[in-house]
């Protein structure tokens, strides 16, 4: 055992909300260790480190963590394989889209604007847009995230954004004005991607369209990460000590029951111990409800912050749809520019109940980008027949399958479709019974049901999908709803440590402080209340910028 | 766990089962991609269990290679499909892979997918992203 002096602050985690709150803790004076699981990295050589390899992305997902977790669906028999996204190394996220939404006024409310349907957990945020809504800015401005174009239900904004719009391709034209023909309200979304650099010495290069955003790192830096847009300052000081490819197991409290360390274990196999006045878990959401569940103790005999069996609770995942078209005489090269093409507002929120579909909250559609999101041809072979439905008359194997790929891989497009799933209580992180992890605790054990609701919106959403490709011209469609929550590798996991403002319903309070406690903190999607039909990202960051001063306050 | 490495009758029965999957009845396929060369340089990375199931069905695919993926495949419920799925996956990754890694002997697989190049460092430029209509010529 390895014991370090005390610091003022451990982040677990630096990522989207870990090297935020790491950076901002820095800057105030305060000494921090971040500890992350993953690999560091080094922004001034990176385009030696990240490159187009399909084999390092999507084979061997170097950027993720691929330890198998246990999942019980719709009541099914347990499945142990790795099924989370769940993005490794300093600095990240490094592997995402770049879809930069804000949430919209209603994602906050959803228990008052659309009640709470039974069998879910719905439930009010703590905060509203507004009280959010200077830290959106803050983000998009720290991250220089390129504009989106105006549409109906754009959230109040302002600032305009400090990028221009990234260009949009000839399929994103193709699809947009099929929308438009359809009625419906077809937008650019803003793009956590550089388009004009403009501070001079920044290691940001402008984005080059290679179209290997998803499931990959930028090798430009044009991607909007905590490694290119908070760290490198932080880490010019002597303040932050970054410990990469270690892994936190347990946090550790004193004898009066308040966490005082954390334990975790080197690349080396050796173990740590790191004291800290203040605590903040900042991992993937569901790992941190892990992290909190195996911490026990005599005070903490259920684990820590879960006096009321609340953590691990409310998980929810997005839904998750996708179609693709193939067009007989069009090379569309959907491989070629970047994952965020256009969106469509018009089923998100409770639009489609208020036109007398069945279910309360809607999802959010884009479309232009490659049936595999992102990379080259392997990517989209390797999908086919996969999680990827093929079309209709299409064989697994043969000559067949060849034909339609090599023909169907610069001639196609994509829509895809990402919902809000309601919350259910009794959708939760537990700790498995049976399987251990690599370092001998229990393995991660998700249960999971959708809500009927989110069933109805699957099918509906689906539908929508295919009436765009047809209207724009595709001559083979085929789509699907991936066969397990949040895609066949769930990247959008929220919920599991819960904010509000009762101890006996919720985890951590509206800046994540977990109740209880005045030293211990959970950052990023896992306090989200409800999913919202949108991306997470810029949520995640605002939401580390509000808590980065009560954290700091704490570690005084 | 290291897998042991395939016999040559093994890697010539495994060849054949790559081929059944991408034939070269069209055009390129996984022979002249050289895909096996991609399955055995990486087989210390594959799960040891999918391994063990796959050498299990070389004796039979060295007799009938398409006879064996007409049955693993039979059944995408069936013990026998995750087996299918990895060497399709194989067959695909041989195909397509950037050379680098033993397969897609001269950008055999890139080519007939039409991929000029490998779009990093260089990316695309704006002009690069307009759809080209193939039906435009008479």
């Amino acid at each position: 055992m390895i014991t370090h002096d005390k610091v003022d602050l451990v982040v677990v985690g630096l990522g989207a909300s870990g090297g935020i709150i790491a950076s901002e803790a820095v800057h105030a004076g305060l000494s921090v260790v971040g500890i992350e699981a993953g690999s560091d990295h080094d922004p001034k050589t990176i385009t030696s480190q990240f490159d187009d390899d399909e084999i390092r992305y999507i084979v061997d997902l170097e950027l993720e963590w691929t330890d198998p977790e246990v999942l019980v669906f719709e009541g099914g028999p347990p499945m142990q394989f790795p099924w989370l996204a769940r993005n490794i190394g300093v600095g990240g996220p490094h592997h995402w889209s770049g879809f930069s939404f804000r949430f919209h006024p209603s994602d906050f409310r959803v228990a008052s604007e659309a009640g709470v349907p039974e069998g879910s957990s719905v439930a009010d945020w703590p905060i509203s847009y507004d009280d959010l809504e200077p830290f959106y800015q803050t983000a998009e401005d720290r991250f220089e995230i390129s504009a989106g174009t105006p549409h109906p239900w754009q959230p109040p904004r302002y600032k305009d954004w400090p990028q221009p719009p990234l260009p949009m391709s000839g399929r994103a034209k193709m699809l947009r004005d099929a929308a438009s023909r359809l009625g419906w309200h077809p937008y650019q979304p803003p793009a956590g991607m550089i388009t004009s650099p403009t501070n001079p010495g920044s290691l940001r290069q402008q984005c080059n369209l290679c179209g290997h955003c998803t499931h990959f790192g930028c090798t430009r830096n044009a991607k909007a990460s905590t490694l290119v847009a908070f760290l490198p300052d932080a880490r010019t000081t002597a303040r932050l000590d970054v410990r990469s490819r270690s892994h936190v197991t347990e946090v550790l409290v004193d004898a009066g029951g308040t966490p005082r360390a954390v334990r975790y274990i080197d690349a080396h196999g050796d173990t740590h111990e790191q004291p800290a006045k203040v605590i903040v878990l900042a991992n993937n959401a569901p790992y941190v409800a892990k992290l909190m569940l195996q911490s026990t103790s005599a005070h903490h005999p259920n684990g820590l912050g879960n006096e009321y069996d609340q953590v691990g609770r409310h998980a929810t995942f997005h839904t998750s749809m996708f179609a693709y078209g193939v067009w007989e005489d069009k090379l569309l090269f959907a491989e070629r520019g970047p994952g965020t093409q256009i969106a469509i507002d018009d089923f998100s929120e409770g639009r489609p109940f208020q036109t007398g579909a069945g279910f309360r909250r809607g999802a959010q559609m884009s479309a232009g980008m490659p049936a595999a999101f992102a990379g080259g041809a392997l990517s989209f072979a390797l999908a086919l027949g996969d999680w990827l439905p093929l079309p209709e008359g299409v064989p697994a194997y043969g000559d067949e399958l060849l034909k339609f790929a090599s023909h169907a891989f610069q001639r196609h497009a994509a829509v895809f479709c990402l919902g809000e799933d309601l919350p259910r209580e009794q959708n939760r992180v537990t700790l498995d019974p049976v399987m251990t992890d690599r370092y001998g605790f229990p393995a991660l054990r998700y249960e999971f049901e959708h809500h009927p609701e989110d069933k109805a919106q699957i099918a509906w959403m689906l539908d929508r999908a295919e009436e765009l490709l047809r209207e724009a011209g595709a001559v083979q469609v085929a789509k699907a709803a991936p066969p397990l929550p949040g895609g066949m590798r769930a990247g959008h996991a929220h919920g599991t440590t819960r904010m509000g403002s009762d101890p006996e319903t919720s985890v951590t309070n509206d800046v994540g402080l977990v109740h209880g406690f005045d030293n211990f903190f959970s950052a990023g999607a896992g306090t989200f209340v409800t999913s919202a039909g949108f991306n997470p990202f810029l949520t995640i960051a605002a939401l580390a910028l509000r808590a980065a001063p009560t954290i700091i306050e704490a570690a005084r | 766990m290291d897998q042991p490495a395939f016999s040559d009758e093994e890697r010539a029965a495994l060849a054949r089962l790559l081929a059944v999957i991408l034939p070269s009845t069209s055009g390129p396929g996984a022979t002249e991609a050289d895909a096996i060369d991609y399955v055995v340089g990486r087989l210390h990375k594959e799960d040891p269990e999918i391994v063990v199931g796959v050498r299990a069905h070389l004796p039979a695919a060295a007799e009938d290679p398409v006879a064996v993926i007409a049955a693993l495949a039979s059944d995408p419920t069936g013990p026998g499909y995750q087996v299918f799925r990895r060497i399709r996956a194989w067959a695909w990754e041989g195909f397509l892979c950037d050379p680098k890694h033993g397969g897609n002997r001269d950008h055999v697989g890139w080519q007939r997918f039409g991929i000029p190049r490998s779009p990093q460092p260089l990316g695309w430029t704006v002009e690069d992203l307009e759809v080209v209509d193939e039906g435009a010529h008479p």
